[in-house]
């Protein structure tokens, strides 16, 4: 039987993996000098994907651009030569990466993913996660088809302080779980809680075409969206204030605010039954403001977005029939971190990749819990793009009663791309 | 204003309280100008007015609409753009499908008029939205041409008719088009699961490019019956059972699971057992995997199947196999597995017990064989030992906290580390257990046991942290001091005491917290009361120990108290005071901590007390005037850049006048210029009132600074305001005008001339700003009535801005027929391509043209001077006789409109600004009456 690379490792055992193996253990003819690391390749080498070569315990070895600017400086991330592809599936092929890094615009996420897991590759995704819910379907169907790992790129429901709350969200949830605030709850994520919806990543409404520059094989950027003809604002840097590409402010920051919302209500398994928009009509090319989008759930708790400078200041970040919190963590209840120390801490989440890759147990924010959070942010956006309430089936994953809305769940694919 | 309509009294029930004129019996031209005109809707009811009144035009609005498509770089579309997609949406709505039958036929019009390339493809992509079976013929018409083949294909999969399916199934029939195309169209049949003879696909496969073998297998693995198996198979195998580029193996995989879902089980079953055994020898664990999840779909025995998996080599295969196993997961299984598992490999322990636990937390079984999962508690490998922990955690079942403590009392950190993760997060009362496991347990055992009560806030096992205090190890003597502050309540108060005033140094600060937390619950006074009596029974060298804790009463007359000692005292105990007073909470403590910065005494606290100073005058307690006036006092002792920049940084939050000025000063301060230019950039984007050549300056000074990633959009930002800022002074009229005996109407500092919509209207620095609430403005009138005059005035339009002025008017009714209407109309924007003469610009509407051109840039003021002398009308705009006539003379014939305008030769009436829905402004109005 073939073992390949990382059935390899890990018989190793586990702390094998991470430990310099001396050469003798491992030595034997046709002996390849196997790394102590996992090794991964990134896919999309633009701003995102060089911030990312670094975490512990991985080794960059490939790096792929339809970008050869890109790709040039991608090629010099690390000191060492590495593979340098333009089609990623030759990355996601090629048998020396473990894990494949998807930086890319949202429009090709789904995509890679997939692709990834049918080559039996781990999946590190940046968010958002997809940008439609149906090919976020796929990516969850992929994952447990082919037994992968997955891990989706925001890290706010197990790490670093929570914006304007000032906190990692771990003690938030502690307190929303022991329901002292009451239920159900409404959370408000607006700049005035230090949530700021991004409004500069909107689009130009007319672009002149321009010549494609010799470096970018814009067919290839392009892959699965409709064509339109070249403007460099579509690509590198602004491709977020296209409909076509991603989501504007809310594409980019919506999962990083409201999946550790997602994770605080409890409602990692679930999706609102209702969003409602205000907001000026949508270019349908151009990504566009808009004052408020309200999520309902079935039980009644709500998330509420407000977007610019929209709303009132002094509205509390949760509100609960029997408690607000605030700003910088201030909650209203008398005594309540006293009272607070009976309930149990939220449970531990794993939040090394590679322990997640090594023990094949979830992520802390994977396929699953990713996708709700994804889902959240396209509902807004099909909501925002019909500028009407919808009413969604967090079952069946779909809008009731609305075909139009249904029509944007799955988008169809520009030839030859499918997923 | 422009509009054609008959007044209707019922308009005004149905209309909103501002004066809005909905606008009935206009022609087509007219309401797409409209709609052009105000779109995007900035309110989803305007949008609703907006598009139901370009529905009613019916094919020759969106006809109409599609012409004046500009081809790519031919100029912008935006606004044709906003209407087209608007209308494809709406029409799509429920209840709206006599709407959309005309408008999907208008649009099937169009494209055939169209002939850019990219103007068809806009109009098949909204097609895809709106367009049903009616347009299935239309569209098919563009499957076999490159570019468009693949927006009628994805439209064409959308509208997934049976007659889209045939169109899609004719293109691959036929043959037609090129390679590009047909991949297009077997994409297409593909993702609608059209049922042609499968044949015609899978005798594709094999032929043709890369590309053209991944649409054929896709569509074949989403159409193909039993008939494709194996031919399917035979490109999976050439591929060897991994993913390349064609995608054989995952089609065949796809079509394996179509097969069992169709209720084939027995041909699903035998080919993913086949595919499991051939995956095997290929090495291809992700494909064994696939094929598993077949077979624990068609299983009729899922335990089993579980159970022998388990015995897998691949930890992937394995934790797959849990994973699908969830969906038949029952008692009996968990049976099964719990028995399995004390004689289970170490790794397979792991694997199921991390299962059990995930099970747990969503099906909350009643599991048997529990025993067997304690047990592994004891299990030497610490992954196990771990799994397990953590399983009992998510169980919940509170007969085993006991178990889980006594991991507490392992030698062994990393096992007593899985204890307290586990019994961090367990829900349930873990106190007594803790207690117990304490005396028994080695020194990282009872930190962590220490550490689990303070996060209970255990106060019933105050008497344990107490011991641990006095008997522990130096690590655990830390640990539970630090321990005291969670666990102390009021009546440990005098025992605390007692401790601090005999601590050793290492104690100090843990003790002191513990007295603070003692009497939290106390009121100020209170607490102050307290503390003070302690401190005057103790003897005069340990009284700086209170000084902290006097700090913490927040009481008033702790703080001369503090003070009294850091001026009097030395060594520790000044420095303790210092402390005390860095630490108040209040602004009480602020003057005392500018002192200790100037006194030459104080160097040595200098840093912490600037610091401690900026930290309380920023508080909210002041002012915004008196934080800044605080923050600049400071600033003027600061010494290190980083105290200038946190300094400039509260200034900047004041958002006063003066401290975007003061902070301009520091623009050129290398140090701090960022931090200055933020301030400045902050407070003015906050306070559009801060205006005037000086602000002008600042941020002009701004622009060129500022160096940061986010710059470029600052900048933009930046100038945006600039753009905007008005112009301060009142208008005043020159000499000339003085002496001719001109009377100033607006000045940009009141209204007081004017009634009407000032809702709408309203005053905004210097100018009369229209911004309109409902779709169509309303109108604002001169509050006198005027009959012969000389009127001049300034007027800047926004793109496609439609505006009117009204004269000779009575205030009710449609100045354009009741009085007399002199257009102001953008009338260079393309959505006015097709205006009549009588509509351009300066026009008396409906009745004399205008020469059009002589309007300003978008963005700039126009100057417009009006006489009105009997039936003589002269306009002359930005110095341009624009229009010269004699009203009866020309009506005397019938008006060019062909409308009847009773209210044209009106002697006299009111001036007004007659709105149509689109933000405009006024500035600088005059009028000199002729007699």
């Amino acid at each position: 039987m073939k073992t390949n690379r990382r059935d390899f490792l890990k018989a190793l055992g586990g702390v094998a993996i991470f430990s310099i193996v001396p050469r003798n253990v491992l030595g034997g003819s046709g002996y390849i000098a196997p790394s102590d690391q996992l090794t991964k390749g990134i896919i999309g080498v633009g701003g995102m994907g060089r911030g990312h070569v670094n975490y512990a315990g991985t080794r960059l070895v490939a790096v792929c651009d339809v970008d050869k600017k890109h790709l040039e400086a991608g090629k010099h991330l690390v000191k060492e030569t590495i593979a340098a592809y333009h089609d990623f599936r030759d990355l996601i092929l090629d048998p020396n990466v473990d894990i494949v890094h998807i930086a890319t615009p949202p429009h090709w996420h789904g995509i890679m993913s997939v692709e990834a897991a049918k080559a039996g590759k781990d999946v590190w995704c940046e968010k958002p996660m997809t940008r439609t819910i149906g090919e976020g379907k796929r990516v969850m169907e992929a994952m447990r088809q082919y037994g992968r790992i997955f891990r989706l790129n925001t890290w706010f429901r197990f790490a670093d302080p929570f914006y304007g709350l000032g906190t990692p969200v771990k003690p938030l949830k502690k307190l929303v779980q022991s329901g002292m605030l009451g239920w159900p709850l409404k959370v408000t994520i607006s700049k005035h809680t230090g949530f700021d919806w991004k409004f500069y990543w909107v689009g130009k409404e007319y672009l002149e075409p321009e010549i494609v520059p010799a470096e970018l094989d814009y067919d290839m950027w392009l892959g699965p969206a409709p064509y339109r003809p070249y403007n460099k604002h579509r690509t590198h840097g602004t491709f977020r204030g296209y409909w076509d590409y991603d989501g504007g402010g809310l594409g980019d920051m919506g999962q990083h605010y409201i999946d550790p919302v997602q994770y605080f209500l409890g409602k990692d398994h679930t999706s609102p039954v209702k969003v409602e928009v205000d907001a000026p009509q949508q270019h349908p090319d151009a990504v566009g403001t808009w004052r408020s989008i309200t999520y309902t759930y079935e039980d009644g708790c709500q998330i509420v977005l407000w977007g610019g400078d929209y709303g009132n200041p002094d509205t509390p970040y949760i509100a609960g029939p029997n408690g607000n919190v605030y700003k910088n963590f201030v909650c209203d209840i008398p005594d309540w971190e006293k009272k607070l120390a009976n309930y149990p801490e939220p449970e531990p989440q794993i939040t090394d990749f590679l322990e997640s890759i090594r023990t094949r147990q979830p992520f802390a924010l994977n396929e699953r819990n990713g996708f709700r959070s994804a889902t959240i942010v396209n509902m807004g956006a099909v909501a925002l793009r019909l500028n009407r309430a919808l009413e969604f089936d967090p079952v069946k994953l779909e809008f009731i009663n609305d075909e139009a809305a249904n029509r944007l769940i799955d988008q169809p694919m520009r030839a030859p791309w499918n997923i | 204003m422009k509009k054609i309509y008959i007044l209707l009294a019922g308009i005004f029930l149905l209309g909103n309280t501002t004066m809005s004129q909905s606008p009935s019996n206009r022609t087509t031209k007219t309401i797409i100008a409209d709609v052009l005109a105000q779109m995007p809707a900035d309110k989803q009811a305007a949008y609703d007015e907006l598009i139901a009144g370009l529905t009613s035009t019916g094919e020759e609005g969106v006809i109409y609409l599609v012409n004046t498509i500009n081809a790519p770089g031919k100029g912008t579309n935006a606004p044709t753009d906003y209407a087209l997609s608007g209308l494809a949406h709406y029409v799509s709505d429920k209840g709206q499908e006599n709407a959309r039958l005309i408008v999907a036929g208008a649009y099937v019009k169009a494209l055939d008029i169209a002939t850019e390339r990219e103007t068809k493809a806009f109009i098949i992509r909204e097609l895809q939205i709106c367009g049903r079976d009616e347009c299935v013929d239309a569209l098919g018409q563009y499957l076999a041409i490159e570019d468009l083949s693949g927006p009628a294909a994805r439209a064409l999969a959308n509208i997934n008719t049976e007659k889209a399916k045939q169109a899609l199934q004719a293109a691959l029939l036929r043959r037609m088009g090129t390679p590009k195309t047909q991949q297009d169209v077997i994409l297409a049949v593909g993702e609608a699961k059209i049922k042609i003879n499968e044949e015609l696909i899978s005798g594709m496969i094999g032929k043709g490019s890369e590309e053209m073998q991944k649409l054929v297998l896709y569509a074949i693995s989403r159409i193909g019956t039993e008939k494709s198996l194996e031919i399917v198979r035979n490109a999976a195998a050439a591929a060897g059972y991994k993913t390349d580029k064609t995608g054989a193996n995952e089609a065949y995989i796809a079509l394996i699971k179509k097969i069992a879902a169709e209720g084939n089980a027995k041909v699903a079953e035998k080919a993913a057992g086949d595919l499991l055994d051939a995956a095997m020898k290929a090495g291809q664990t992700q494909t064994r995997i696939a094929a598993l999840e077949i077979l624990f779909s068609q299983s009729s025995d899922p335990t089993k199947l579980l159970l022998s998996s388990l015995k897998d080599q691949s930890g992937e295969y394995r934790n797959s196999a849990l994973n699908f196993a969830s969906a038949y997961s029952n008692r009996e299984m968990y049976a099964g597995v719990l028995k399995s598992l004390p004689k289970a490999k170490n790794e397979v322990k792991t694997d199921i017990l991390n299962w059990i636990g995930r099970e747990s937390k969503i099906n909350k079984p009643d599991l048997p064989y529990k025993k067997n999962i304690t047990d592994q508690l004891k299990d030497p490998d610490l992954e196990v030992r771990q799994a397990a922990a953590s399983a009992l955690m998510k169980i919940g079942d509170i007969s085993t906290i006991p178990a889980l403590a006594e991991l507490l009392e392992n030698n062994d950190p990393p096992v007593v580390k899985a204890g307290q993760n586990a019994l961090e997060s367990f829900d349930g009362d873990i106190i007594p257990s803790l207690v117990k496991t304490i005396p028994a347990s080695a020194d990282a055992g009872k930190v962590a046991a220490l550490q689990l009560l303070a996060l209970r806030k255990a106060d019933k096992a105050f008497d344990t942290v107490l011991e641990q205090v006095k008997s522990g190890s130096p690590e655990v003597k830390k640990a539970a001091y630090a321990t005291l502050k969670d666990v102390v309540v009021e009546k440990d108060f005098p025992l605390l005491c007692s401790m601090l005033e005999s601590a050793e140094e290492d104690a100090i600060a843990p003790l002191q917290q513990a007295i603070i937390a003692s009497i939290a619950s106390q009121s100020a006074a209170d607490r102050f009361a307290g503390v003070s009596k302690k401190m005057s029974q103790v003897e005069e060298n340990k009284k700086y120990l209170y000084y902290i804790v006097l700090s913490a009463t927040g009481d008033k007359q702790a703080l001369p108290v503090i003070v009294s000692g850091f001026k009097n005292e030395n060594g520790i105990a000044k420095d303790a005071a210092f402390d005390a007073i860095y630490n108040w909470k209040g602004i009480e403590a602020a003057n005392e901590l500018y002192a200790v910065c100037t006194d030459i005494s104080g160097a040595a606290y200098f840093d912490r007390a600037l610091t401690a100073y900026v930290r309380l005058v920023s508080l909210p307690a002041l002012t915004p005037e008196n934080r800044f006036i605080s923050l600049r006092k400071a600033m003027e002792i600061a010494k290190t850049e980083d105290q200038k920049n946190n300094i400039l940084r509260r200034i900047g939050q004041t958002e006063t006048f003066p401290a975007m000025i003061y902070a301009g000063d520091f623009l050129d301060n290398k140090p701090v210029q960022q931090t200055a230019a933020n301030a400045v950039m902050n407070i003015s984007a906050n306070h559009s009132e801060y205006t005037g050549q000086i602000v002008r300056d600042l941020l002009e000074k701004v622009i060129q600074v500022l160096d940061n990633p986010d710059a470029g959009y600052q900048r933009e930002a930046i100038r945006k305001q600039l753009n905007e800022m008005p112009e301060e002074e009142p208008f005043k009229l020159s000499d000339e005008e003085e002496k001719e005996g001109f009377k100033v109407l607006f000045d940009g500092t009141n209204m007081h001339e004017w009634v009407g919509n000032t809702v709408d209207y309203t005053l905004k620095r210097g100018h009369i700003s229209l911004i309109p609430s409902s779709s169509f403005g309303g109108n604002l009138y001169t509050k006198s009535e005027y009959g012969n005059f000389v009127f001049r005035f300034e007027f800047q339009l926004t793109p496609a801005a439609n505006n009117g002025l009204g004269i000779r008017t009575p205030m009710e009714g449609d100045a354009a027929y009741v009085g007399m209407e002199l257009q102001i109309i953008d009338n260079e924007d393309p959505v006015y391509k097709n205006l009549q003469k009588y509509q351009y610009h300066g026009s008396v509407y409906g009745v004399i043209p205008a020469k059009r051109g002589f309007l300003k840039p978008l963005g700039e003021w126009n100057y417009q001077e009006v006489i009105a002398d009997g039936d003589h009308i002269k306009i002359t705009l930005n110095g341009e006789v624009i229009l010269d006539g004699n009203i009866r003379e020309a009506s005397k014939n019938g008006t060019i409109d062909g409308k009847q305008h009773p209210g044209l030769l009106n002697k006299t009436g009111h001036i007004g600004f007659l709105g149509h829905g689109s933000p405009v402004k006024f500035r600088n109005i005059r009028i000199k009456e002729l007699k």
